[in-house]
């Protein structure tokens, strides 16, 4: 027994090392969705109710417990969160919300982003979900603005409009 | 009574972004620079390349969780044991909790790093090989 949990305590002694030389490339990582199902793998889901919206979820993992996490994967290098991935997580926990399959079942009011980076080793950056009142009033906003009812935001954001290749007629506009 | 067009979660989002950029792109196409289309080609491909990791069974959990699973495999005789003995002998004491909860928050990182390097990967193969003939010495 002791020669056992001795060697045990060797091996976690080198594991320690080892995981300190590989900790740069690592990353943070998700004790959490270890040991976790996949029960759902790039599908499309539909729903009417609440709002009429489809969307192509990328991975739901079910928990031991029974929580469903969302994940979703991204290939940038850096840990940042944009408004845009915060909606689109909470978009994708209202589709499973109310979807059959999945109606009843608690789903977390987080999910992770998996940052692929180039080439590296993944690493998930843990994101706060939005309301479902808020991914409807976002849906209504979007639905007056692309019937034309209401003038267009902008998003001041050099970043977003270095890549555009609207930034002519869109400085005119404005 | 008719139904209307369902909106893509993508749309949501772009109009979520930039109201303006989604409202040209409706009206004239996406137009957008050659480092962005680069990009979301290789987003697409990282996609790809991770749901079909996922549909083979290694998902977030499997591959990294254990090293005993990276190094013998899921349903190895050789993981069976050390399974068996963390959840018969470890987990009763407080010690033993505290040695699978390091082992836990240190497994993911050492599994990757054994699949690729097969120096410790072998390094690894032969502690534990230690510790399942202790085990089965006790047997």
């Amino acid at each position: 027994m002791t020669v056992t949990v001795a060697l045990l305590f060797v091996f976690v002694v080198a594991c320690a090392v080892i995981a300190l030389i590989v900790w740069p490339n690592a990353g943070p990582d998700v004790a959490e969705l270890c040991g976790a199902r996949c029960v759902l793998n790039e599908s499309t889901l539909k729903i009417n109710h609440p709002i009429p919206l489809t969307g192509r979820v990328d991975r739901v993992w079910a928990l031991k417990g029974g929580l469903l996490v969302i994940t979703d994967t991204k290939r940038r290098l850096g840990g940042r969160i944009y408004v845009g991935d915060r909606v689109q997580l909470s978009a994708y926990k209202l589709l499973l919300k109310n979807t059959h399959r999945f109606r009843g079942r608690p789903i977390a009011d987080y999910g992770y982003l998996q940052m692929t980076g180039r080439g590296k080793n993944a690493r998930y950056v843990k994101v706060p979900l939005m309301s479902e009142d808020e991914i409807i009033t976002r849906y209504r906003r979007a639905i007056t603005v692309k019937a034309d009812r209401v003038q267009p935001r902008p998003n001041p954001s050099r970043g977003l409009c270095a890549g555009c290749g609207h930034r002519q007629p869109c400085a005119a506009a404005i | 009574m008719k139904q209307r067009r369902r909106m893509t979660v993508s749309e949501l989002v772009a109009f979520s972004t930039c109201e303006a950029q989604a409202m040209f792109d409706l009206r004239y196409g996406k137009k957008r620079s050659r480092a962005w289309r680069k990009a979301a080609r290789e987003g697409r491909q990282a996609h790809r390349k991770y749901a079909r990791h996922v549909a083979f069974g290694r998902g977030a959990g499997d591959p990294r969780c254990f090293i005993a699973t990276a190094i013998f495999g899921a349903d190895a005789t050789e993981t069976k044991l050390l399974r068996e003995f963390r959840d018969s002998t470890l987990k009763k004491a407080w010690a033993g909790r505290m040695l699978i909860s390091l082992y836990y928050r240190l497994a993911p990182a050492i599994a990757r790093f054994c699949e690729k390097s097969p120096l410790v990967s072998a390094v690894m193969q032969r502690l534990l090989k230690g510790v399942l003939s202790s085990l089965e010495r006790r047997k």
